[in-house]
């Protein structure tokens, strides 16, 4: 018979093929941001982990050469050149030079873990988009105007600080200790000619 | 010709056929339905199937001993990277030695310079191990923050889903309702005719009746133009049957004698035999069971 019940047929058939076909819109979406945020892989966060490493490590060689310099120049104006002073003194220089080393590789590491928050918050940024729209082409594009981003991001970078302190306020308390000790070997502030010449005359 | 009694059981049978009609109406609907509600059982429980898949391993890879395992890899891996960074400096004995004259011979200079190296290496490998410890717990956790919200991220989608899934039944569920809906509709029907029948059979009045049945000798002097119509009005139907009166009809004097009104039509006279009218007439009942009045 003919009188009731196609309508409603179609209409509940119709409507599960909308809801496939929604899921497959999602599904087909998901992969695509997966594609796109495959490229940020190992080797984007060692490059990421590099660029601090090679911002920073130049300046901590840098702050160590001043630093030794500094160091062995005060030991030799305080005459302990060729003393066991000096290697002690060396040796915590060297101790500071390998906790900066350290400190610098754990900053760049520090470094690269946020950059893979950044990309796992874009990246699910992305999802919660093409979840809201169900539209897979929407959501490639700001998968891809998300990764240009962070390809092109570059943060500014703190300075990474005074690294050899303890050394270098040795080497300063040294020096102003020998200005006001007359009798110290090494130079004088306050007269021309090594303190350790004896050539000296204080006039009080 | 269809007397009372066949009259009784056609409405019985159209009854009947209408109860059925309409239990097969449901029956067809909540077959229909039932399908329906065992399809989307089992695309709600493939997808809970998946989401169950997605907590096992989040669960599977949650334990402590997992966790020890990747923070010890990522301790490692921190390890690894400060090694990198640990490049040995220039010796400082040959560095003052050049730079500064000091003599490279001195073994108390000598001694104290490399054991202060050594100490400063040992200490600096000692608190970078145990850093690398304490980072690697940092790279563990975000490790697995990753690794949760890609998870819950799936189960959302496998929800949504879910959701989308469950909101379609309802419509699917009246479609599959509506598929009874001929048969039930065939079964009102046949209801509504087993009811006029009904009505029919208990008044008395017989559709079905026609001129077929007539008796033999009716429609041969019929045919034959023998028989003569008896106007209107001349034969009334008894009120009562009884022994006395086998018949329901009157003969037309004893109708007059008694003052019965005449309601009959197109009754028919043949010879000394009197013939009501079997089809039109709603005062005649299953005339063939009784036998023909004759006429006195």
């Amino acid at each position: 018979m003919c009188f009731g019940g196609g309508g409603a047929s179609s209409g509940a058939a119709e409507a599960r093929a909308d809801e496939a076909a929604r899921q497959a819109r999602i599904t087909e979406g998901r992969r695509n941001i997966n594609d796109v945020f495959s490229t940020f892989d190992d080797n984007y966060y060692n490059r990421r982990q590099n660029e601090y490493a090679n911002y920073a490590k130049p300046q901590v060689d840098s702050q160590f050469k001043n630093a030794q310099n500094e160091l062995l120049y005060s030991l030799a104006r305080s005459g302990n050149m060729a003393s066991s002073e000096m290697g002690k003194q060396l040796g915590t220089l060297e101790r500071e030079r390998r906790a900066a080393a350290t400190k610098v590789s754990d900053a760049s590491i520090a470094y690269a873990n946020q950059a893979r928050q950044n990309v796992e918050q874009a990246r699910g940024d992305v999802l919660n988009q093409l979840m809201a729209t169900s539209d897979p082409s929407v959501a490639a594009s700001q998968a891809n105007a998300r990764a240009r981003l962070m390809n092109n991001y570059n943060p500014v970078m703190d300075s990474i600080g005074e690294l050899f302190g303890q050394s270098m306020a040795t080497a300063a308390n040294a020096n102003r200790a020998q200005y006001y000790m007359p009798n110290a070997p090494g130079m004088s502030a306050f007269g021309i000619g090594s303190k350790s010449s004896g050539a000296q005359k204080v006039y009080s | 010709m269809c007397t009372g009694t066949e009259m009784a059981w056609i409405t019985a049978a159209l009854t009947a056929s209408s109860a059925a009609a309409k239990y097969a109406g449901d029956k067809k609907s909540q077959t229909a339905m039932d399908t329906m509600r065992s399809l989307e059982r089992e695309r709600q429980d493939a997808h809970q199937k998946t989401a169950n898949m997605l907590l096992g391993d989040t669960l599977e890879t949650s334990s402590a001993t997992t966790a020890e395992q990747d923070i010890a890899e990522a301790a490692n891996k921190r390890q690894q990277s400060y090694d990198a960074t640990q490049t040995p400096s220039a010796s400082a004995q040959s560095y003052a030695a050049n730079q500064l004259g000091v003599s490279a011979g001195n073994k108390v200079v000598s001694d104290s310079i490399a054991s202060n190296q050594r100490e400063a290496q040992n200490y600096s490998n000692s608190i970078s191990n145990a850093l690398s410890r304490v980072g690697g717990l940092s790279d563990q956790g975000l490790k697995r923050n990753i690794f949760n919200n890609r998870q819950l991220n799936q189960q959302a989608t496998i929800g949504n889903y879910m959701q989308g899934s469950l909101g379609v039944l309802p419509i699917e569920l009246e479609a599959a309702n509506q598929k009874g809906d001929n048969m039930r509709t065939l079964g009102q029907i046949l209801g509504a005719a087993g009811q006029v029948t009904g009505m029919m059979a208990a008044t008395g009045v017989n559709p079905f009746a026609s001129a077929a049945a007539a008796p033999p000798e009716l429609a041969t002097a019929l045919s034959a133009g023998t028989a003569s119509t008896v106007p209107t009005g001349t034969v009334a139907m008894a009120p009562t049957v009884s022994s006395a009166n086998p018949s329901m009809f009157l003969t037309a004097s004893d109708a007059a004698a008694k003052s019965i009104p005449l309601g009959v039509s197109n009754s028919y006279q043949l010879g000394n035999v009197m013939y009501p009218s079997w089809v039109t007439n709603p005062y005649l009942n299953t005339v063939k069971a009784f036998a023909p009045t004759p006429i006195k």
